[in-house]
């Protein structure tokens, strides 16, 4: 068999990783600058986790000014809004920016590619680490400029960004310095993705175990693989486009001003560039961003389903196939979120028709969870009720994106509230609610210890009820053209009557953030108290199930082998439903495994 | 050592050796001069930008490939060199296709409004110097879009 | 089950070197290069993609001279950065024939080309900053059309040189008389005085040009004239190679705003691409720096080989952006 060293690090030099096996890390090498992919994801997990809380905090304020407008916030008026605590408009403007660019690349982009990528990549195909362990170290300390940046802006003149995160110009030309630093915090936030996304494919393509073939990777792995191929491709966009905002407001380029734009009875700027450009490079990046957003999530709720289902996954290849038509299909659909931005008609009328196909693949994975679930022996763990909330609150994103993605529908709904259920349909009840279900579900492997089941269930249900209060109601706003952005839509009285929806809306939403105390206790109190959890505490079937909990320098503890695929629950072969990845087949026919491989063999 | 892995099937001799290098570079000098040599006086076709433009993109291109294909010998390797290289090429020419329409044709649906801000056509600026001389320069084609 | 067998983390196994699954036939170290190197491309085709959508789609472009683009020296800076890859490849088979002296020979010949590479550009960079050409703010003294801003910008910077050379007239006076020369016939004098009379002129000319423009009933005579205004200060040029012999260029030291339709956008696109492809150059320059104490033998020539794709690239790159930054 030939063989791939894992350890040349090429990069940076030789192997000066080989050598850290000898010598026991320092503190600082192990919690802080480690190069081990577990404590680099769980670095990660716990800075998105913080970042949640600020994001949460943030989306408060701008649920209490649409609920109790103009009214003194209790509490948060305190840190922020003008006097008296009171939410200013152009306050109201930088809370839901911030919130958006808080969330989406604070949290929910580093929660999935960065937590969950680096955690499960190598030990899921039976690796010892990543490919290039400082490069990944590095893209977890690339974050903290970003950080750093967004946190300061709030502090400078004219508070933080206030052009929404769509950033689009000409407005966000005219903020003060916060759009400066959003720009080169989201430009730092870019470079740690680009060095993930490059490290994490070269991982998996070059690091799998003797016998994982590609076809027999967990979905997991496939979604991370394409997402990291997604941000390859996208990312580069998104930072050149960002360079160059960047230049327009400071040294005074015109890429983006259009002529004869004055703005603050300043001088008549000389223009000659296109605020158009700007909304095509963004939303080439952002469209796919979205599934960025999502796919992780995808991957990792088919493995939860299968698991809990005690059955193999339902169409193992179109799954993978879909995840794939998915990506390809949303580097062309980019333009949906442009229908009324004035593009050329023609350009609209074939992004709507591409929009719409990528439902299609989107169809394809709904079904087969659910033929997954179907006939299951299911056990409702709190992980499995996460995964089976999100397909379900998937389908209600994802159909209310084939009515936007209809031009003459969103021409109506553009902009408003509409919008913000669906993406919040997609990204929270979607992609949080995985990402929820997937703590309970790894937390064992991660610290070796179970969460609380029971309160488990309990975060699960007030969340599901929570969120649906929150987000649910935000169609029906939108269909009567309830505008997103706005700090006073009741500026206009058609909207007068829309204030009790709106009052029990932030009043769901208080309580969601609320049940989240229960997560966090769960979380930290299970790390001391919580039962010891073994190796496979769910009876699963992949490689990390059969590594030690929490796994020790270097993952495993034998040479794992893989014999199958990972969904091979309930198989004839062995009297245990499931059926590890490496486990040898019963017949002893196969000679040329390895002897030196010691079987690790949960009874 | 694996850095070594790709040499297996073949050792670098059979890359082309230094001759080749050399031919590749004769090849790439000799190209960039044609391009070059649309900007001097024997180039015919002064009058129509166009066909230098083309010309030029066109030795770019093999300028490119010859880079690639022998100086990165993407020529001896095995077939992920399409995956890897295919794609992206693919994508960057589909994204700048992709803004033609709404940026690089933005001069043919500007309103009268936003033109009186616009710099000036060239053309328009000289006719208006030399009072109704209305000779064609290559610069003046170059404002071909905005002319409608 | 089987959480008994979980004694795990404490006892850390003889794990070195975990055997892989066969993946692709090359050092990972090189793939990820090339990973990269597509996410390279997607950076420069937005770059690019701009460049070519808002150039083709703008109403008007500077021709070369008017921005003091010189061709050759373009062409110049190709065939040097050819010449770089050449020897980068030439480096990389030295290091594979364990012939570690060349190999640092020729990379030393790659970051003298390099350097002369970026030492051209900075050349280029500077002769667009002597004359006013930068991407706009605060200091470019581009306009898009002649119009009555324009003018009084033209009157402005006149006013200004005009009470700075008085200002240097009373001091250099004063000077002299405290020195017992003769005020009249001194050299220096006599050239201040030239240039006031030229500045009074000039300037008396923009205001009227400005006066005309403000309050004219007629825009199609004071169109006329400020656009000759402007053709005085410096004229539009249409062949290549062609020299624009305006005001500014009899008298440098003017440094008048000048009117190039189309120029602001075109310092925009030009100092983006150029810059970001000399980032690079930079980059790469570090890293060849940085890799001359080493000892290029076989054992780095994976890594030579992975820094020279990096270089090609560069030089790719600028494959394109020569015809068309340069001959476009
Ligand atoms: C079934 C597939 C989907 C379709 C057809 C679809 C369609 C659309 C359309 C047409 C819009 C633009 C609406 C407008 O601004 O007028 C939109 C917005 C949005 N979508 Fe989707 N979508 C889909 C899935 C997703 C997923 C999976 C995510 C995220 C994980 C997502 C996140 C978003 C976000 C964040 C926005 C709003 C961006 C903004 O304007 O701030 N979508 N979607
Ligand atoms: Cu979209």
């Amino acid at each position: 068999m030939s063989t791939i060293s894992p350890t040349a690090d090429a990069l940076h030099g030789d192997g000066h990783d080989a050598h850290a096996h000898h010598h026991e890390p320092s503190f600082i090498q192990k919690y802080v600058f480690s190069t081990d992919h577990k404590m680099i994801g769980i670095q990660f997990l716990i800075t998105t986790m913080l970042m949640l809380l600020v994001g949460g905090a943030l989306a408060l304020g701008v649920r209490w000014q649409l609920a109790f407008r103009w009214e003194a916030m209790p509490f948060f008026g305190q840190f922020f809004g003008a006097e008296g605590g009171q939410i200013s408009p152009e306050f109201y403007t930088m809370l839901f920016t911030m919130h958006a660019t808080v969330m989406i690349f604070f949290v929910i982009i580093p929660v999935l590619a960065g937590a969950f990528g680096n955690f499960l990549i190598p030990l899921m195909i039976g690796a010892e680490d990543m490919a290039f362990p400082t490069l990944n170290m590095l893209s977890y300390w690339f974050m903290w400029p970003a950080f750093i940046a967004i946190g300061a802006s709030f502090f400078v003149e004219g508070g933080a960004a206030k052009a929404g995160w769509t950033s689009y110009p000409p407005l966000a030309l005219t903020d003060l310095n916060g759009q400066t630093l959003w720009l080169i915090g989201i430009t730092f936030v870019g470079v740690s993705s680009m060095m993930g996304s490059i490290n994490y494919m070269t991982t998996i393509i070059q690091m799998r175990a003797p016998g994982m073939t590609m076809f027999r990777l967990p979905l997991t792995i496939w979604a991370m693989f394409i997402t990291a191929i997604l941000q390859a491709f996208a990312l580069p966009v998104l930072t050149a486009a960002g360079f160059m905002q960047l230049m327009d407001r400071t040294i005074g380029t015109g890429f983006f001003i259009p002529d004869g734009w004055t703005a603050n009875n300043a001088a008549m700027a000389s223009g000659g560039g296109q605020p158009l450009l700007w909304q095509h490079l963004f939303w080439f990046y952002s469209h796919p961003a979205v599934y960025i957003m999502i796919l992780p999530a995808m991957g990792m709720v088919s493995d939860i389903i299968a698991c809990f289902s005690r059955k193999p996954l339902f169409g193992y290849k179109p799954m993978v196939y879909s995840i794939a038509g998915i990506a390809g299909l949303g580097f062309i659909v980019w333009g949906h979120h442009m229908f009324i931005s004035g593009m050329n008609p023609w350009l609209g009328m074939t992004f709507m028709v591409s929009t719409m196909m990528i439902a299609l693949p989107s169809a394809i994975k709904v079904f087969n969870w659910m033929g997954t679930v179907w006939g299951g022996n299911i056990r409702f763990t709190t992980a499995m009720l996460f995964a089976l909330s999100f397909v379900s609150m998937f389908i209600i994103g994802g159909l209310s994106g084939v009515f936007m993605a209809a031009t003459p529908v969103d021409i109506f709904i553009h902009d408003t509230y509409f919008i913000v259920a669906h993406f919040h349909y997609v990204l929270f009840s979607g992609t949080a609610m995985a990402v929820f279900g997937a703590i309970y579900f790894w937390y064992p492997k991660m610290f070796g210890r179970m969460m609380d089941e029971r309160w488990g269930k309990v975060h699960f249900f007030l969340t599901f009820l929570f969120l649906n209060g929150t987000f649910f109601t935000m169609h029906i706003l939108g269909v009567v053209g309830f505008p997103r952005r706005l700090a006073d839509p009741y500026h206009y009285a058609t909207f007068h009557h829309l204030r009790p929806m709106n009052v029990f809306m932030t009043w769901c939403a208080i309580g969601m953030v609320a049940t989240q105390v229960i997560f966090a206790a769960n979380f930290i109190l299970s790390l001391f108290f919580g039962p010891k959890a073994g190796r496979n505490p769910w009876h699963a079937n992949g490689l990390e199930w059969q590594a030690p909990s929490p796994p020790g320098h270097g993952n495993f503890d034998f040479q794992p082998v893989v014999y199958r695929g990972p969904y091979e629950y309930g198989s004839p072969e062995v009297d245990t439903d499931y059926y590890p990845q490496n486990q040898p087949p019963p017949e002893p026919k196969h000679a040329d495994q390895p002897a030196s491989t010691p079987a690790p063999q949960p009874a | 050592m694996s850095e070594h892995a790709h040499d297996d099937g073949h050792g670098h001799e059979d890359h082309g050796g230094i001759a080749q290098y050399v031919y590749v570079f004769v090849a790439l000098c000799v190209l960039t001069g044609a391009s070059f040599f649309t900007y001097s006086e024997a180039w015919p076709f002064k009058d129509e930008p166009k066909i230098g433009w083309a010309f030029m993109m066109a030795v770019s291109c093999t300028k490119a490939m010859l880079v690639v294909l022998f100086f990165m010998h993407v020529k001896y390797e095995a077939n992920w060199k399409y995956v890897l290289t295919i794609p992206a090429a693919f994508m960057s020419i589909f994204l700048i296709l992709a803004l033609v329409p709404d940026i690089g044709l933005r001069g043919h649906w500007v309103s009268e409004e936003r033109q009186q801000f616009m710099a000036v056509p060239r053309s328009a600026d000289q006719s208006a110097r030399h009072d109704g001389d209305h000779e064609r320069t290559p610069a003046g084609d170059e404002a071909g879009a905005a002319d409608h | 089950m089987a959480q008994a067998a979980a004694h795990d983390a404490s006892h850390e196994a003889e794990h070195e070197g975990l055997q892989y699954h066969p993946g692709l036939p090359i050092p990972n170290g090189k793939l990820i290069v090339w990973l990269f190197l597509s996410t390279e491309i997607m950076f420069f085709s937005g770059l690019i993609g701009t460049y070519i959508v808002l150039r083709f789609g703008a109403p008007t472009w500077p021709t070369p001279p008017e921005v003091h683009l010189s061709e050759p020296i373009g062409a110049f800076n190709t065939f040097v950065l050819i010449c770089s890859s050449v020897t980068v490849v030439l480096c990389l088979e030295a290091a594979r024939a364990g012939k570690s002296g060349a190999a640092k020979g020729w990379l030393l010949l790659t970051l003298a080309l390099g350097s002369v590479f970026l030492g051209v550009k900075m050349y280029e960079y500077n002769a667009k900053f002597s004359h006013g050409i930068y991407p706009q703010y605060p200091h470019s003294q581009i306009y898009e059309k002649a119009d009555l801003h324009y003018a009084s910008a033209v009157r402005v910077r006149l006013e200004s040189l005009e009470a700075q050379l008085q200002a240097e007239e009373t001091a250099l006076r004063s000077e002299l008389e405290a020195g017992g020369t003769p005020v009249d016939d001194n050299e220096e004098m006599v050239e201040v005085r030239e240039r006031l009379a030229l500045v009074g002129k000039e300037r008396a000319h923009a205001r009227e040009v400005e006066t005309l423009a403000a309050t004219t009933s007629n825009p199609t005579e004071s169109r006329a004239e400020l656009l000759a205004l402007a053709h005085h200060i410096m004229p539009l040029t249409h062949a290549h190679g062609e020299e624009a012999h305006g005001l500014n260029h009899e008298h440098p030291w003017l440094k008048l705003p000048i009117r190039i339709p189309g120029g602001n956008m075109w310092a925009s696109t030009y100092f983006l691409l150029t810059g970001f492809h000399a980032m690079h150059v930079l980059v790469g320059l570090i890293v060849f720096a940085i890799m001359i104490p080493m000892t290029l033998g076989v054992a780095a020539a994976a890594f030579v080989e992975n820094i020279g794709l990096y270089w090609h690239f560069v030089d790719l790159v600028w494959i394109f952006l020569f015809p068309l930054l340069y001959l476009f």
